[in-house]
């Protein structure tokens, strides 16, 4: 029994004096893996239109159904995506989403993508309803 | 008779029948693009190529007429790569843009490219291009590079609209759809050329990225723009009519729809309806509950009685309204309010009183099919083009067929130009030589060629004079019955609103009931208000001269959808559903009674003119039994013997004739 005792604290011992593996957490942060899949965003082209067609393609790709959009035409007035098509509203449910990337996968135009942001805690359900403002990437 | 085989399984269909049907018979579909079964034939696109055992070559099952014991194959291999060269033919120009087509999810270039094609588009060169989209009209949009000229569209408006306002311009591969008269597309069956062109080259304008067709939810109902009850599906997305659809019933409207009803569903989500009910206050009305709403009405309405007498009462109700509505509002005045004259303005409402049943017994009773087998078609005073559209098509139909067109009236209308040389000429003023005692003149003027047909159909317009109407019905009896067997004349009065006929039903037509159908105005002046009355509920119908008659009444109490005109200088301003927001029937001009379904909800408050009605009963301290429509229709088809037939259950997605047959020939008793 002593024997045991004296191996299991050996084992205790050992990782006393090898790296930790834990972070503190929020004060230290790992570098997030190349294609981990959080928060999504809206993408824009080079010259700062919107890459979203308005097609709805994510939306019915999306398992959770979490994704609405309505669409509305370009004008050469008030250009807002290349084409003829624009989505006016886009909105994201992210309590039902499940981060699974098939709208990113579905979307015909790489618009909709899901990047590393993962800090997504609220205290409010209705702030979880990530409007197209939220999502869109900021104007270069 | 003809039997033959396809893939395996052995079928018999009548001669001259197309591959194409016979395999559609037996559940064998053969992809195609230009076929349609209502359109006459073109062999275009190349899409539906069999191969028929003994023939070298492939043959186009949609211009190939079956014969005795041919083997069909619609699966081999050299079908197969037959029908994908087609795909690949047609994929070399078409821009694939499926994600911004409105035709996307329910396009069959679509589904057949993934089904037999090569799944995407193999010229790698670039694509010809062409501004896009254009706007044939104010309601149709075209693509130009994602038309695959199958004309159907084309052969739709020379062929059933017979209107030919586009066509293909220019020849080979750089041929293209076009408007082709100055005055643009202006038919009023435009919107079907949508719902035939089998990819997104014509859409809809008003409809344009609206919704994804896998977003819309779809629902039955029934067109509530004019007498002919189309049938309708509504697709409604985030409970807003999105698009309504053809849903087809051919005996009522052979599956196509006109305009009014095709883009007509835009009123119902406008954000100026009424949500509330209103109470004057001032110049102005401020927004009530719907206790204070009624008990205002029922004030309104008592105060009248005990000053002037139940007489002073009146209710004027649309025949915008379902039969459940009218009735329960025709129960209400008459038992209620005790005034027994619940009356309505109908357009026309005069010409049907005075279609006395005893009149015309033996003649047929007007059912649209009696356009399709009648040899001569008069119209009188009426204009099925802007009354009732879609009988234009069928009379069109028929004149096609041979049938012979005459027009009577004030005015030439569209039909004209259909017409037959009138041995009374447009314009002419009709019952010039009127006899006293009835047989005008006029009539009489017909009689040849009444007597010349096997199967006649007379159709008296809105603008006829109630007064000819006597006169020419026994004209038509004595025609009637000394020739032809029963039923060869047909008589039918074309009713415009929605439910006019319901509307004659439910407020005056039985014999049970008969509320002696006194209008708000004098007698047979309809237009001029009876100045008796003092105390009026108006339910969805506007009034021309409202502030005159106002200028009549103590009270006046207005249901409608929007604050109206008349709503304005109503006392009492109550918010009311619109077609699609209640459950109920209508019955059309052919006396169809059909169904509506709740489908969208009601804005705000917004409720059923039933509901209100029973409301009202209820604050008066009479207790019905209504909780549904469904509970008022049980208690018409016991109290109105003309629906004693009629229950949802019977009534089906189809609707039936108010005597519960759903066709055949039915009479004047
Ligand atoms: S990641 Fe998955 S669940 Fe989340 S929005 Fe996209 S498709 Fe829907
Ligand atoms: S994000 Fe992509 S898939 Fe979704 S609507 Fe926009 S373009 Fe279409
Ligand atoms: S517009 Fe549509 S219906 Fe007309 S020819 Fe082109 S593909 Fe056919
Ligand atoms: S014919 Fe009448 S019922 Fe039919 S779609 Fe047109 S307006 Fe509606
Ligand atoms: S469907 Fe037969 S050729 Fe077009």
């Amino acid at each position: 029994m002593l024997t045991e005792l004296l191996q299991a604290l050996g084992i205790t011992g050992k990782y006393l004096f090898t790296r930790s593996v834990t972070l503190r957490y929020p004060e230290e942060r790992r570098e997030p893996y190349l294609r981990t899949r959080w928060r999504h965003k809206l993408m824009r082209h080079e010259n700062g239109l919107e890459r979203c067609i308005g097609c709805s393609l994510c939306e019915a790709a999306c398992p959770a159904r979490c994704i609405r959009v309505v669409a509305e035409e370009n004008t050469e007035e008030a250009r807002v995506s290349p084409g003829e098509r624009y989505a006016k509203e886009y909105e994201i449910n992210m309590i039902r989403c499940i981060f699974c990337g098939l709208c990113q996968e579905a979307c015909p135009v790489e618009a909709i993508v899901l990047r590393e942001d993962f800090e997504l805690a609220d205290y409010e359900r209705d702030s979880f309803r990530f409007t197209k403002d939220r999502l869109l990437e900021p104007q270069k | 008779m003809v039997t033959l085989r396809i893939d395996d399984r052995e079928t018999t269909v009548a001669d001259g029948t197309m591959i194409i049907e016979a395999a559609r018979g037996i559940g064998i579909e053969i992809p195609h693009f230009c076929y349609h079964p209502k359109l006459s034939v073109s062999g275009s696109c190349k899409m539906c190529l069999v191969e028929v055992e003994g023939l070298a070559k492939l043959v186009t099952a949609c211009t190939t007429a079956v014969s005795r014991n041919i083997v069909v194959r619609t699966r081999s291999e050299k079908v197969k790569e037959a029908q994908r060269a087609t795909l690949s033919m047609l994929l070399i120009n078409h821009p694939l843009d499926c994600p911004v087509c409105d035709k996307g999810g329910e396009c069959p270039l679509q589904d057949y490219t993934y089904r037999y094609g090569p799944g995407k588009s193999e010229f790698s060169d670039e694509k010809w291009h062409f501004k896009k989209p254009v706007d044939l009209s104010p309601l149709i949009v075209l693509d130009r590079e994602r038309c695959i000229l199958c004309t159907r569209c084309v052969r739709f408006q020379e062929e059933v609209a017979v209107h030919p306002e586009i066509e293909v311009t220019e020849r080979g591969r750089g041929s293209f759809i076009e408007v082709a008269r100055p005055e643009g597309f202006t038919s009023n069956f435009s919107g079907n050329t949508i719902e035939l062109c089998p990819v997104g080259a014509l859409t809809s304008r008003p409809f344009r990225f609206k919704a994804r067709p896998w977003e819309l939810k779809r629902s039955p109902s029934l067109c509530p723009h004019c007498g002919c009850g189309c049938n309708i599906w509504l697709d409604v997305r985030e409970d807003k009519i999105m698009r309504v659809l053809a849903r087809e019933n051919p005996p009522v409207d052979g599956g196509w729809l006109c305009d009014r009803g095709r883009f007509g569903y835009r009123f119902v989500s406008h954000a100026s309806r009424l949500k509330t009910p209103l109470i004057r206050k001032g110049e102005g009305f401020i927004p009530c509950t719907w206790e204070e709403a009624i008990s205002r009405v029922i004030g309104g309405f008592k105060k009248g009685r005990e000053v002037y007498g139940s007489e002073s009462i009146r209710g004027l109700a649309s025949p915008k309204l379902t039969n459940e509505e009218l009735y329960l509002f025709r129960k209400f005045f008459q038992e209620v309010a005790g005034t027994n004259s619940s009356g309505y303005t109908l357009n026309g409402d005069l010409m049907i009183e005075s279609l006395r049943p005893a009149d015309c017994s033996g003649l047929r009773r007007f059912s649209f099919q009696d356009i399709d087998e009648a040899d001569s078609i008069f119209l009188i005073d009426g204009d099925p083009s802007k009354d009732l559209p879609i009988l234009d098509l069928r009379i069109k139909k028929a004149v096609k067929k041979g049938a012979r067109l005459f027009i009577a009236g004030s005015a030439e209308i569209e039909l004209s130009d259909f017409a037959s040389a009138s041995p009374i000429p447009v314009g002419t003023e009709l019952n010039s030589v009127p006899e006293k005692g009835g047989k005008g003149g006029f009539d009489r003027r017909f009689s040849g060629e009444i007597r010349d047909s096997k199967r006649s159909v007379i159709l008296l317009g809105r603008k006829t004079d109630p007064s000819e109407v006597e006169s020419l019905c026994s004209f038509l009896k004595e025609l009637h019955d000394n020739g032809g067997g029963e039923g060869w004349i047909s008589l039918g009065v074309l009713m415009p609103a929605a439910n006019t006929q319901g509307a004659q039903d439910m407020l005056s037509g039985d014999t049970i009931l008969n509320s002696q159908g006194i209008k708000y105005g004098v007698p047979g002046k309809s237009d001029v208000p009876d100045s008796r009355v003092k105390c009026l509920f108006i339910a969805r119908q506007e009034i021309p001269d409202i502030t005159n008659l106002r200028n009549h009444l103590d009270f006046l109490a207005v249901y409608d959808i929007f604050l109206s005109d008349t709503a304005r200088v109503a006392d009492v301003v109550l918010p009311a559903a619109a077609f699609s927001e209640i459950d109920g029937t209508y019955t059309n001009s052919e006396r169809r009674v059909q169904r509506l379904f709740k489908t969208t909800q009601t804005p705000g408050e917004a409720k059923p003119l039933w509901e209100v009605m029973t409301l009202l009963a209820k604050a008066t301290g009479t207790g019905w039994d209504f909780h549904s429509s469904r509970d008022v229709m049980r208690e018409i088809s016991e109290k109105i013997s003309l629906y004693r037939y009629i229950s949802y259950e019977e009534i089906g997605m189809k609707g039936s004739y108010a005597d519960g047959t759903t066709s055949g020939p039915r009479y004047y008793r």
